[in-house]
């Protein structure tokens, strides 16, 4: 790869504040041409802001920004795409119903002749050499639907091409996608990369940092902690850099005091996507559930806990059957969902405190009316328990970083009683420290007699904390594994 | 607070900054608002500043404030209810006609309220079903509801007003408490009762959650279907007492009034600063938007402003209501 000095963006000394957080404390940054340089740091370390700020979508309040030599002032998503920098989401923006050579043109439609009519031959003349440049076999004619994360992705990437962007910033791209979809995307990234782009890189995933990035840098509460080449770094150094401290090796200790079955499932299906699903789960054990997307594993517990509804088969709970209509009926029974989109887990508006009260309100109440003071008090002792970072419990939880908000429902099912708790990709998406923590709550409940059923991506976490796994694949339960000494282990399993 | 409040300098700036997050922020300016129009109006006519006319304010925004409170509930839970003009005039009719065929015994009054209450009740409840089991939109729903109730009471009197009414029972809406008007002791006792139940209470809060994120409080285990039938009908509940007071005030059961209410009581609410998106907004801002309203109303009035005009200044307030919401969302 072809470095060329100057860097081609510089950000110096830039400074961002929040109510209640300095997000950017001068940070430096520099992106090199031709170069893929990766972003990465804990939740709430200035990443998904120091990217905000080059798109547009917040103002800095301090520093300066300079394009090729240039400085730069950017008010606006639009000056951010004029200047040549695009910004690929984790949210896609395409319109599903309109082909894709319009959305890759999407706000500059080619219009030619007297009555303005649309040009497609031009567009899809230029789509379609986009693609090509990229590398990519689409039919630029068709429309989304049916079209996967991994292709919207690319029209996305092709969009920003067209716009003539020199700059991609890419943020979390591989989370929707599988094994081979990421091979695909790191393979246009290089050609693109060869062809003239640069590349900011932001992931959660350090093994692909060392697999596509040439730099990267870290930061830490809003600190730019280090700048350098990858091959100068290993993940140890990079995660103790994220974490500013060395993160000892974490020897989890799984509990095998195990007591009696607490929940029965047999024969449940739900539509299309869950059939014939049977297992059992007792007292103070954890049951993983892996699979690849789509296998049905976050159909099975929202069915269970009564958020999708079944069509066939039973549910027992300590040996008596029970009928699971609602949310409602299952967080009576005592059962509790940590849902894979955090934000169907949290009311925005409401506090951290009213947040772990929410599902059990009757604990709070003194004689009809709400009692503040018990609520206070039980919010602060979760708070300190689960070590949740928040200046105050009267906070709202849309300020806090992911980590925390994942925290705070842990403490809404605690509040709850809850006795058979499932998590569906507890820790996707939070950084390393919140991880760890997570997973040695876990641990802590079920020696408390809690059983857990954790659905998961990362075999790590899996072989860490599990006493079973269990494989799902087409809406089955296939494999129930007892023992596995390693990742790849499961992985193999997974992938058969 | 933090840093950027800390780093203004001016002292004055920096308290002002720090209250735009206070809790109530949106209620104390209203009031500061509230203030500063009385102020004014006092100044333009003489007349304004009296105890007598403060309170014919008071009670002319009594039944369209406690139109806003069960408004207030439907809204801040993500709904909307369209029906409540239409409604009132139909809970009007047989409130009317037992009332009248009793004689003005106390008995028949007494019947005569519980069934505008029932009957209120009922249309909420028919609202709620619709919503919830038939998952019609609230907007379709409620407007639905509207057309039914007009057409009905319309059909029933052939458009003819029902008189008759005996004094005993407009004392409701036209009667004195000492100096206070017996409905403004209605709509405040009402007030005290909404706030208790937003403040205090387990339901309060579960309205707050549906309204913040239905899905999430679904899943929490809420039982959301329960409830949206319920603050439907505590909108139909409040409609019913508003509809028992609007016929005491005009002596008789009128099938082609009611329509302003609606406009009314949701520019009350928002004004009060209910979000038209749900999840926030309290009983006091609503208390305190609708009286604004009445004031500015009261003072048109009183300088003998244009009454169509009067129309494009309501306009405008809501404009005004709904833009400065939405510039504190950021």
């Amino acid at each position: 790869m072809i470095k060329t000095d100057p860097a081609l963006l510089r950000m110096e000394r830039i400074t961002k504040r929040f109510p209640g957080v300095l997000a950017l404390d001068n940070v430096s940054f520099s992106l090199r041409e031709r170069t893929i340089h990766a972003l990465v740091g804990q939740n709430g370390a200035g990443k998904s802001t120091l990217i905000n700020v080059l798109n547009g979508s917040i103002r800095k309040d301090g520093g300066s920004v300079y394009l090729a030599g240039q400085e730069i002032e950017i008010r606006s998503a639009t000056d951010s795409l004029n200047l040549g920098l695009a910004c690929i989401h984790q949210e896609m923006f395409i319109v599903p119903d309109v082909s894709i050579a319009e959305n890759v043109f999407l706000g500059d439609i080619p219009i030619r002749g007297f009555y303005r009519k649309v040009d497609f031959a031009l567009m899809h003349r230029k789509a379609r050499e986009i693609f090509a440049e990229m590398g990519v076999e689409l039919d630029v004619r068709r429309n989304l639907r049916g079209l996967g994360v991994a292709e919207q992705q690319l029209i996305m990437i092709a969009r920003a091409l067209h716009r003539q962007s020199r700059i991609l910033i890419m943020d979390e791209p591989t989370a929707s996608l599988d094994t081979h979809e990421i091979e695909n995307l790191f393979r246009i990234i290089r050609n693109l990369v060869a062809s003239g782009q640069s590349v900011i890189y932001i992931s959660h995933y350090l093994n692909e940092v060392f697999k596509i990035a040439d730099e990267v840098t870290v930061l830490r509460n809003g600190n730019n902690i280090i700048t350098a080449s990858v091959s100068e770094l290993s993940e140890e150094m990079i995660i103790e850099h994220m974490l500013g401290y060395r993160e000892e090796s974490k020897d989890f200790i799984r509990n095998d005091n195990l007591g009696p079955v607490v929940l029965e499932v047999e024969n449940l299906s739900s539509g299309k996507l869950l059939r014939d699903a049977s297992f059992s789960i007792r007292e103070g054990e954890v049951i993983g559930l892996a699979g690849l997307l789509g296998s049905g594993r976050t159909e099975l517990v929202r069915t269970i806990f009564g958020a999708d509804r079944k069509t066939a088969g039973e549910v027992k709970i300590n040996g008596l059957p029970v009928s699971i209509n609602s949310p409602a009926d299952a967080v009576r029974l005592g059962l509790g969902l940590l849902t894979e989109q955090r934000l169907q887990g949290i009311i925005p508006q409401f506090s951290v405190k009213k947040n772990i009260t929410l599902s059990n309100l009757k604990k709070i109440m003194k004689l009809f009316r709400l009692d503040q003071k018990e609520e206070d008090s039980i919010a602060k002792q979760y708070t300190k328990l689960l070590n949740i970072k928040v200046m105050s419990i009267l906070q709202k939880i849309s300020n806090l970083s992911g980590g925390n908000q994942q925290k705070v429902i842990f403490a809404k099912w605690l509040h709850s009683d809850t006795k058979i708790l499932f998590l569906d990709e507890a820790t996707k998406g939070i950084d390393v420290g919140a991880k760890v923590e997570i997973l040695e709550i876990v641990l802590e409940l079920a020696r408390k007699g809690m059983s857990v059923i954790l659905i998961s991506s990362e075999f790590t976490d899996l072989v860490r904390v599990c006493n079973r796994v269990l494989i799902m694949k087409k809406g089955r339960i296939v494999r129930e594994l007892e023992s596995f000494p390693s990742e790849s282990f499961l992985q193999s399993e997974v992938n058969v | 607070m933090d840093e950027t409040i800390r780093e203004t300098k001016n002292p004055i700036a920096r308290l002002l900054k720090q209250f735009t997050y206070h809790k109530y922020f949106h209620e104390i300016t209203l009031l500061f608002v509230l203030i500063i129009v009385s102020f004014i109006l006092s100044l333009l006519t003489p007349y304004f500043l009296t105890m007598r006319n403060l309170l014919i304010v008071l009670q002319q925004v009594s039944i369209t404030t406690i139109i806003a409170f069960g408004m207030a509930f439907v809204i801040i839970s993500q709904g909307i209810d369209l029906s409540v003009g239409a409604a009132i005039a139909l809970i009007g009719l047989p409130v009317a006609k037992i009332i009248i065929a009793g004689g003005g015994a106390p008995l028949y009054i007494a019947l005569g309220i519980l069934s505008g209450v029932v009957i209120g009740a009922l249309i909420g409840f028919v609202n709620g079903l619709n919503i919830v089991y038939l998952k019609m939109a609230p907007f379709i729903a409620t407007l639905a509801m509207m057309s039914i109730c007009r057409g009905t009471v319309l059909s029933i009197t052939k458009g003819q007003p029902v008189f008759g009414l005996p004094n005993s029972f407009i004392f409701i809406g036209n009667g004195f408490v000492g100096p206070i008007p017996f409905s403004v002791i209605i709509m405040l006792v009402i007030f005290a009762a909404v706030v208790w139940i937003t403040e205090f209470t387990a339901f309060g809060r579960t309205v707050y959650a549906m309204g913040g994120n239905e899905e999430a409080a679904r899943l929490a285990g809420i039982n959301v279907k329960k409830y949206r039938i319920v603050i439907y009908m505590i909108s139909g509940i409040c409609v019913g007492i508003a509809g028992v007071i609007f016929s005491a005030r005009l002596a008789s059961a009128q099938p082609a009034a009611g329509d302003p209410f609606l406009f009314n009581s949701i520019t009350a609410a928002i004004l009060g600063g209910v979000a038209l998106f749900g999840g926030s907004g309290t009983m006091v801002g609503v208390l305190i938007g609708a009286v604004l309203i009445g004031v500015i109303n009261n003072g048109q009035a009183l300088l003998n402003v244009d009454p169509y005009l009067q129309h494009v200044v309501r306009g405008i307030i809501v404009l005004i209501a709904v833009t400065t919401g939405s510039l504190r969302k950021g």
